[in-house]
């Protein structure tokens, strides 16, 4: 152990930023492992500075620690110089806290946020010395777990994990841990034995347990679950009051540089806006809201206990917030003379959010982001994205009077029905926003105005309406690219396209099936690491890796598939039915809007009588504020 | 008032960059909830001054910051507060108030003491360098800038160098030696340890195969030119 900590201390000197790895963070949670009968490595298959950022990674270390018998310590992936340094020096994976292995605590659980963090997932594994398929691992060998977005379809991952937990943590976990307690306890017997008690808890898919069988014409013909312990379908583990559940109010605060630096508090979990091509909006349905006074609370809470100068209200859209105005004017009102702001991480696109977002944005005043996401009226009505050409211009007026020189603007190109008509739309929007920055500013002053025009490229998702598209394609988003950069015609405007080889990548991981975990491996061993991060991803390298194991990337990437097909993530049950996404698929088509049912009609997705919940909004109470 | 700080930072907290020091004290001193003066405008600051930035991966008991508080604490009650909310590694070490209207610290200090600890082959070879080094006027270092490589006399930046001791490397033939230098270091120029180590090598080819393993810096000072008389930032 003292020889673990003088290699680390050997290394770290020639690293680049080393406190990535050294913990010693204020509110970091160090227990004396003997004391415990329990230890989790959480550990985040990406930079320290995107884990640290994560709100669910540290609402789930305080759920676990929190825990008398069990110690919950962080791990993270190395960049590329420290993993070559710790191969170099024999230097396995360790945690922050305590310096420790990973490979020797109890459970390693991975948070799957975005898919082209899966490689890191066997460099964390192989490092901590695990084997990297669930198969070969022994009663010897900590428990894999993952939870996260991506575990909705964690089929190209099927081989390497233990259990997946779908849905909210903040229970699940703690069934989980006494699960693994009682079975350590009982002596560690069979491995299969903890598989088949856990996959008896409410979340907890065990692929191992389902075998899927392929048509010859590479469709998956069914799964077949081959142990008795396994539901046919496995639910989302569902928190019905946020109220009820424990908040991290003295979270680890990072000694460096993180990409959300700052104090975070959730103000509702889940989004009914029914954006079609949106995975967050249809897996974690229904909408369920923090009350004002215990989103304040905590608030003080948490400024209080890190010293943090930024307080940050998140959810999917903190704009739909039911007490969205009062609560911000309440807090930024107290908060401002300690030298504390206030920030909204999104911006709805409508004149009210761009007020509030606004009145309360004092870190950034030089540009305000919204995120129309489709050019022309219609092509939002395809995509669900309820925002009027009228609420865009009214956002525009707002930004410029507020006194704003700048607005970003995010879109998505290759969407199903989109014409070049579309794509010409998107650019109109930007001159739109020089038009009213004229009219508002003045022609001198709207001189100075910058809009940029950010294109990302639609990669299905599974479990949104949109799963059965095919992406478009690298030379045809590289045309639909130019289309609109070409429409841009004023020097103001900029305009910024997403790389197209990894959107095209991501379609692999975010509809691939058990086939493609192959190709994931052999990436991985051909060097991919990082994917996520441009200047790590190598288009190149996964084009080697899915020749040499025999995937074909247009088959997931570039095929329709049909209201029949059998997916492979039929078995993991989200909360909104196949039917549902069938029928909403179909009015996609025929360019028909959904309402939001938090405001309007249930539309029978099928969240809230599959998990016994509904749709909580919490004005604030009488009196109260 | 203006508090004058003196702090320590360790372990773990000496990978923490110049910035993250920054961020971190704001932090800490949040935490502490001391009565902090704050710059105006939209994105107002703590009022901290900085005496001089150190590089990643040094440790030191010799770091100097200025704070300014709307309301008097006194500076034994103020270092023991912000003591309980500090990151392991960092220590506030001593504070003394200081004239509200003085000079800033980063442009009153121009020297730092140094303990810097080598592996080397013997003490031998790491005094006979301070010898050769110390018995010349000039010594040439080539120095990146910004306008391209040039050469800088590094032995005016040397104002004391000293072998302090040295102990047997574990499981080795080599030995640890700890060498005290005082060098120059603010805003009229630097000398960094590890050019330091540079011109050890250039007038002493023996000391070539010497790592620099530690960089402790011991204190900060102004230094009065004529006497070579030293004055810790207290009294400046």
């Amino acid at each position: 152990m003292n020889d673990l900590v003088a290699k680390i201390q050997a290394v770290l000197p020639q690293v680049a930023k080393p406190a990535r790895y050294t913990g010693g963070e204020w509110n970091a949670i160090v227990k004396d492992h003997t004391q415990v009968d329990l230890t989790v490595a959480w550990t985040f298959p990406d930079s320290y500075e995107v884990g640290m950022s994560h709100l669910g990674s540290l609402i789930m270390y305080h759920q676990i620690n929190r825990r008398a018998d069990a110690c919950c310590e962080r791990a993270y992936a190395p960049w590329p110089d420290m993993e070559a340094k710790m191969r170099e020096h024999n230097i396995p994976l360790f945690t922050m806290e305590t310096w420790t292995p990973v490979g020797g605590f109890d459970i390693i659980a991975f948070p799957l946020l975005y898919e082209l963090t899966y490689t890191n997932l066997f460099t964390c594994l192989d490092l901590a010395g695990v084997p990297l398929r669930s198969a070969d691992r022994t009663e010897a060998h900590p428990l894999v777990i993952a939870g996260g977005p991506c575990v909705f379809n964690c089929e190209p991952l099927a081989p390497f994990l233990d259990v997946a937990v779908l849905g909210d943590g903040e229970f699940v976990i703690h069934e989980i841990l006494d699960a693994y307690k009682q079975w350590k306890e009982a002596g560690r017997a069979s491995r299969r034995e903890l598989l088949r008690r856990l996959a008896g808890i409410t979340g907890c898919y065990v692929p191992a347990f389902y075998e899927p069988s392929y048509r010859p014409d590479g469709t998956i013909e069914k799964y077949i679950v081959t142990d008795s312990a396994a539901p046919a379908v496995v639910h989302r583990a569902t928190v019905d009051d946020l109220d009820a559940i424990d908040f991290p109010t003295a979270p680890v605060v990072p000694n460096i540089d993180i990409v959300f630096d700052r104090a975070q508090v959730e103000v509702f979990r889940g989004c009914t806006r029914g954006c079609r091509f949106c995975h967050a909006g249809m897996v974690t349905r229904p909408v369920r809201e923090r009350s004002p006074e215990k989103v304040q609370q905590l608030a003080r809470e948490v400024v209080r206990n890190t010293g943090y100068s930024e307080l940050s209200l998140v959810s999917l859209s903190t704009a739909d917030y039911t007490d969205v105005a009062n609560t911000v004017r309440k807090l930024s009102a107290e908060m401002t003379c300690a030298g504390v702001n206030v920030t909204l991480p999104s911006t709805r696109v409508d004149a009210f959010s761009v007020q509030i977002a606004d009145a309360v944005q004092q870190v950034n005043r030089s540009s305000v982001t919204l995120a129309p996401e489709g050019g022309s009226a219609r092509i939002r009505r395809v995509i669900n994205k309820t925002v009027s050409d009228r609420d865009i211009r009214d956002a525009f007026k707002a930004a410029f009077t507020a006194g704003y020189k700048a607005i970003k603007l995010y879109f998505m190109i290759g969407l199903p029905t989109e014409t070049d008509d579309d794509l010409r739309a998107i650019a109109e929007k930007g001159h739109w926003a020089l038009e009213i920055a004229e009219e508002i500013l003045g022609r001198q002053e709207a001189r100075n105005v910058r809009i940029t025009i950010s294109v990302s490229t639609f990669t299905p998702k599974a479990h949104t309406p949109f799963q059965f598209e095919p992406q478009v394609g690298i030379e045809e988003t590289q045309r639909r690219q130019w289309v609109v950069k070409r429409a841009c015609k004023d020097r103001r405007i900029e305009f910024k396209g997403h790389h197209s080889e990894s959107s095209l990548i991501e379609v692999l991981h975010s509809v691939g099936d058990r086939r493609v975990s192959a190709a994931l491996l052999r990436a991985w061993e051909l060097g991919a690491r990082f994917d996520g991060w441009t200047d790590q991803f190598r288009y190149e390298r996964w084009v080697q890796a899915c020749v040499d194991v025999g995937v074909d990337i247009k088959y997931y990437a570039a095929r329709r598939k049909g209201y029949g097909e059998v997916f492979a993530w039929d078995h993991l049950f989200a909360g909104v039915t196949k039917e549902w996404l069938i029928d909403d698929h179909m009015r996609a088509m025929a360019e028909t809007e959904v309402a939001d049912c938090r405001w309007e009609n249930c539309d029978v997705c099928g969240a809230c009588m599959a998990f016994g919940v509904q749709p909580v909004l919490k004005p604030a109470k009488e009196g109260s504020l | 008032m203006k508090l004058r700080i003196r702090l320590a930072k360790q372990h773990t907290a000496r990978f923490f960059s110049h910035l993250d020091i920054q961020r971190t004290l704001e932090r800490t001193l949040r935490r502490a909830a001391l009565p902090l003066a704050y710059s105006q405008g939209f994105n107002p600051h703590p009022r901290m001054s900085f005496a001089s930035a150190l590089a990643t991966g040094a440790s030191s008991e010799g770091e100097f910051i200025d704070v300014d508080l709307t309301d008097d604490v006194a500076p034994a009650e103020f270092v023991a507060r912000a003591n309980r909310c500090t990151p392991p590694g960092l220590t506030f070490v001593d504070a003394r108030e200081v004239p509200a209207k003085g000079d800033s610290l980063f442009s009153l200090v121009d020297t730092a003491a140094y303990r810097l600890t080598l592996s080397a082959a013997s003490v031998a070879v790491v005094a006979d360098a301070v010898a050769a080094f110390l018995a010349q006027d000039v010594i040439e270092v080539a120095k990146e800038g910004k306008r391209g490589t040039r050469l800088v006399n590094i032995r005016e930046q040397v104002y004391d160098l000293a072998v302090e001791g040295s102990l047997p490397e574990p499981g080795g033939a080599r030995v640890v030696v700890n060498l005290r230098a005082v060098l120059q270091s603010g805003s009229q120029g630097s000398l960094k340890p590890e050019t330091l180590a540079e011109g050890l090598a250039q007038v002493s080819p023996a000391f070539a195969d010497t790592v620099l393993v530690g960089t402790h810096r011991l204190m900060i000072y102004r230094r009065e030119p004529r006497t070579g008389a030293l004055q810790e930032p207290w009294d400046l």
